[in-house]
């Protein structure tokens, strides 16, 4: 179809493109900067994680003053230990939700998804921090492959992540209190399974093979879950619950 | 310079990029208004609203698909809150009116006697007819006959199924075509 459409006004034009590069100039974008996003949110990280870390640590010290040298079940005792290390990491980056804060958050400069994945990090860096302190204690005192001791740790630990993320979305959590009760009966249970389970030492492949496929099987767990939260974040669609 | 690049660099603060976006764009979003609202003016006035709204838009805009989606999304939103003004003030012009008669037209076409000159017949005619089609159907009909749109994409920009924007293009065209015939008229 052909149609008349009137010769467009260059001085109409002119002053559409003024309008424009006046707002511009009064609403220059803002971009905080990386580094005060993550001092910004690392100010509202619970006290009560960074204490559970110190106390993991020195449990993990203390087990190694009580332990006489050589103990032969360290991979066993980290598989125990590192699920307790992580317990409050879900309910410390998800407490938006639990406290009604998501709102807000969504009309504040930085999106929720940015929000999100900032908390993921530092509550992530301190926890993996925090087990490989551990980790080096045991491979130091306990005479153990550290490589093998960070393994059997770092199984347990992605799967009481991804569990307690799964569980957070699928039951019916509405409290903060809710989530770290959750959680904790989450990271009992998940030691108890990875504790008794054959650690890697025993020279058996199968083993070998059991905890180097659940480790991948759990990151990829996370990986999923993380990746449905931030795409639901930034849709503004919170299904939790 | 691809859009693309012209709106990282607007993202960025840089006006000219925003100049060269408009000298770009404005003639197509101008035609769109002019083609719904049959008013240069009220053309002009829209096409300002369309590009304001998209300088404001634009820091969060995400390169997804084409962006002359995007600013046509803009555009038909725009449009179609101009016509329900105008529909809602004709009504309550009608509404004080003794008479009961319509004073103002959804699709008005130009009134001042120098334009009137200087549309072609064909053009008075077929907006008239265009005047003649509910608005869902004109939008649809403009967006992809004038402008070359898909119906998956006139879908997307106003936000119904693919099939319902499909529909609507069929039904407007029958109707149009029908109201050539029925008066003799050479067909679209």
């Amino acid at each position: 179809m052909k149609d008349y459409i009137p010769e467009v006004s260059t001085a109409r034009m002119q002053q559409v493109i003024q309008a424009g590069q006046n707002f511009m100039e009064k609403n220059l974008p803002e971009r905080t900067p990386l580094m005060s996003l993550f001092t910004e949110q690392m100010r509202y990280v619970s006290k009560f994680f960074w204490a559970c870390q110190v106390l993991v640590l020195l449990t993990a010290a203390a087990a190694v003053i009580v332990l006489p040298p050589g103990f032969e079940y360290a991979e066993r005792l980290i598989s125990g230990i590192s699920p307790f290390v992580c317990f409050l990491a879900v309910p410390e980056m998800t407490k938006d939700l639990y406290w009604d804060m998501s709102e807000l958050e969504n009309v504040c400069k930085n999106s929720s998804s940015t929000i999100f994945l900032i908390r993921l990090i530092i509550v992530g860096l301190a926890n993996i921090f925090t087990l490989t302190g551990i980790a080096g204690i045991f491979a130091g005192a306990f005479e153990e492959v550290f490589v093998r001791i960070v393994i059997c740790g770092m199984v347990p630990f992605v799967w009481e992540n991804a569990m307690c993320l799964l569980l957070t979305k699928i039951l019916p959590v509405k409290s903060r209190t809710g989530a770290v009760i959750l959680c904790v009966i989450m990271a009992m249970a998940v030691a108890a399974v990875s504790s008794s389970v054959l650690p890697l030492s025993q020279e058996n492949p199968h083993m070998q093979f059991v905890w180097l496929a659940s480790a991948a099987a759990g990151t990829a767990l996370i990986a999923a879950e993380v990746k449905m939260i931030l795409r639901e974040r930034k849709e503004g669609v919170f299904l939790w619950n | 310079m691809e859009d693309r690049v012209l709106i990282r660099r607007i993202k960025k603060g840089d006006k000219a990029a925003f100049e060269e976006l408009v000298v770009k764009h404005y003639e197509n979003i101008f035609a769109y208004c002019f083609r719904r609202t049959g008013s240069r003016q009220d053309a002009e006035d829209l096409t300002q609203e369309v590009f304001l709204k998209l300088v404001k838009a634009v820091y969060k805009y995400q390169s997804t698909g084409k962006f002359s989606n995007f600013i046509f999304t803009i555009a038909v939103n725009c449009c179609n809150d101009f016509l329900r003004r105008q529909v809602r003030q004709n009504e309550r012009e009608a509404a004080g009116d003794a008479s009961g008669e319509l004073t103002g037209n959804v699709m008005p076409v130009e009134q001042g006697a120098e334009e009137k000159a200087i549309i072609r017949e064909d053009s008075r005619v077929l907006y008239r007819r265009l005047a003649g089609l509910n608005d869902t159907q004109r939008e649809a009909l403009i967006l992809h006959y004038f402008h070359g749109f898909r119906a998956r994409e006139i879908a997307a920009m106003t936000g119904v199924p693919l099939a319902t924007a499909k529909s609507r293009i069929r039904q407007g065209m029958e109707h149009l075509r029908r109201q050539y015939t029925d008066e003799g008229e050479e067909e679209l």
